[in-house]
């Protein structure tokens, strides 16, 4: 019967290939019964057309064959939203920050600062869509391949109760969006606009203090790579300490090797004097790094301090 | 006055477990679509067919059930019969249908 047979050809379009030959050799016969058993053998066209009604459309009946995909898994999705909200944030900053910054250099004024403030627009919505798929295809991958970890607690102990530090406050939700931010600031504005460490230079210049030093943007390239790759993995940390809530032990690990990583480069880039075209005080670039420096040691000293303290309370 | 749409889906929701039960019991002899459809409506099983159609190939995929083609009657028609785990889950099934039956039987009465 040729109207059967163009109704399962549109049900097969929708069903899902690996079965559809099967399902549809299954729907065939199934509705030929029903035919059969309501109107005879000799069923007429309107007969058949009155049972195909009563079957549902293509796509209502495809769907009952189809198991639910989801491409993001519910474990993650208020992460995912969360974080396509914090780019998006984060990049308009970045973009206004540049903005700022060169419209103090050179004073734009008309059509030219309409066009910048445009761009402030048209930049951040085209690198946060650019992010957002990259964010996306890291969110499906991790829906893929940890799905069971991620949304069931079918290797959960009451024994892993134990390592629940009830003294450690939980973590800030606030502080980590903060420092998410920061750091996509912090990689969009290196990354697009190294020269704006001799711009922020040239602000400080026009305050009436002397810079010691001056930083050459080509030499400083060089640290780029580096840099974005820590601050890359201080967004991935903090990412994982909001969906965890809390800071387990191998996060500990992992921030105390990132904070001395992040150290150990800030020490470099201070003593490397090809990083500076002259070099006659510490007034500059080298403030900002000694900071680093300092912020990192301190916390990887505290991180230390506390793992011991942690021993001693379990001994 | 209850609504009526709330009321069918919660209907729908209590009928969704009864109904895999009444598949797993009612398929010990080899049963078409079509023929078990009928046998359950019979049977006082209110089911759709577009509800069992799907239902029967997922507890294939799920093992509870078995299906090979007859390919010798008028028209090829695919058969399934209960396996042994489908067996087996029917009678856990049973049990805990009987007991939350008893439980809700007791509530019932008490109201």
């Amino acid at each position: 019967m040729k109207i059967v047979e163009q109704y399962l050809r549109a049900v097969g379009y929708k069903l899902p290939w690996k079965s559809r030959k099967d399902i549809i050799e299954e729907l065939r016969s199934l509705l030929m019964d029903q035919i059969e058993s309501d109107f005879g053998v000799d069923a007429g066209e309107k007969e058949v057309k009155k049972v195909i009604t009563n079957f549902g459309s293509p796509s209502e009946v495809a769907a009952r064959y189809k198991k639910s995909k989801q491409v993001i898994s519910p474990g993650l999705t208020d992460l995912y939203l969360m974080i396509m909200a914090i780019m998006a944030g984060g990049m308009f900053i970045a973009f206004t920050t540049v903005f700022v910054v060169e419209a103090l250099q050179d004073l734009p004024e008309g059509r030219e600062l309409a066009k910048r403030v445009f761009l402030v627009f048209s930049n951040t919505l085209g690198t946060w869509i650019g992010g957002v798929g990259g964010l996306t295809l890291v969110f499906i991958v991790l829906s893929r391949f940890f799905s069971g970890t991620i949304d069931t607690d079918e290797k959960w102990s009451v024994k892993d109760l134990k390592d629940i530090r009830l003294e450690e406050k939980l973590e800030s939700t606030a502080g980590s969006i903060f420092s998410i931010v920061f750091l996509f600031i912090l990689i969009v504005l290196m990354n697009l606009y190294p020269s704006i460490i001799t711009l922020g230079e040239n602000l400080f210049s026009r305050s009436g203090f002397a810079l010691g030093h001056r930083v050459i943007v080509e030499v400083f390239r060089r640290y780029i790579g580096l840099l974005t790759v820590l601050w890359t993995l201080g967004i991935v940390f903090r990412v994982i300490v909001l969906y965890k809530g809390e800071k387990f032990k191998w996060l500990k690990f992992f921030e105390a090797g990132l904070s001395a990583a992040e150290a150990l480069l800030a020490g470099i880039m201070l003593f490397d004097h090809r990083l500076y075209s002259y070099e006659q005080g510490w007034i500059g670039f080298k403030v900002v790094l000694v900071i680093v420096l300092v912020v990192n040691l301190v916390e990887v000293g505290s991180g230390f301090f506390q793992m011991l303290r942690n021993r001693v309370v379990e001994s | 006055m209850a609504d009526e749409k709330l009321t069918g889906n919660l209907i729908q929701e209590l009928k969704r477990g009864t109904i895999t039960l009444s598949v797993l019991l009612m398929s010990e002899k080899p049963a078409y679509g079509y023929s078990l459809v009928n046998e359950m409506q019979a049977a006082g099983i209110d089911v759709e067919q577009n509800t069992l159609y799907p239902l029967l190939r997922r507890l294939e995929s799920q093992g509870l059930l078995r299906s090979s083609w007859d390919t010798g009657e008028s028209r090829p028609r695919k058969y399934y019969s209960v396996t042994d785990e489908g067996r087996l889950t029917a009678e856990l099934l049973g049990k805990e249908w009987r007991r939350i039956n008893t439980a809700m039987s007791r509530l019932m009465e008490e109201k």
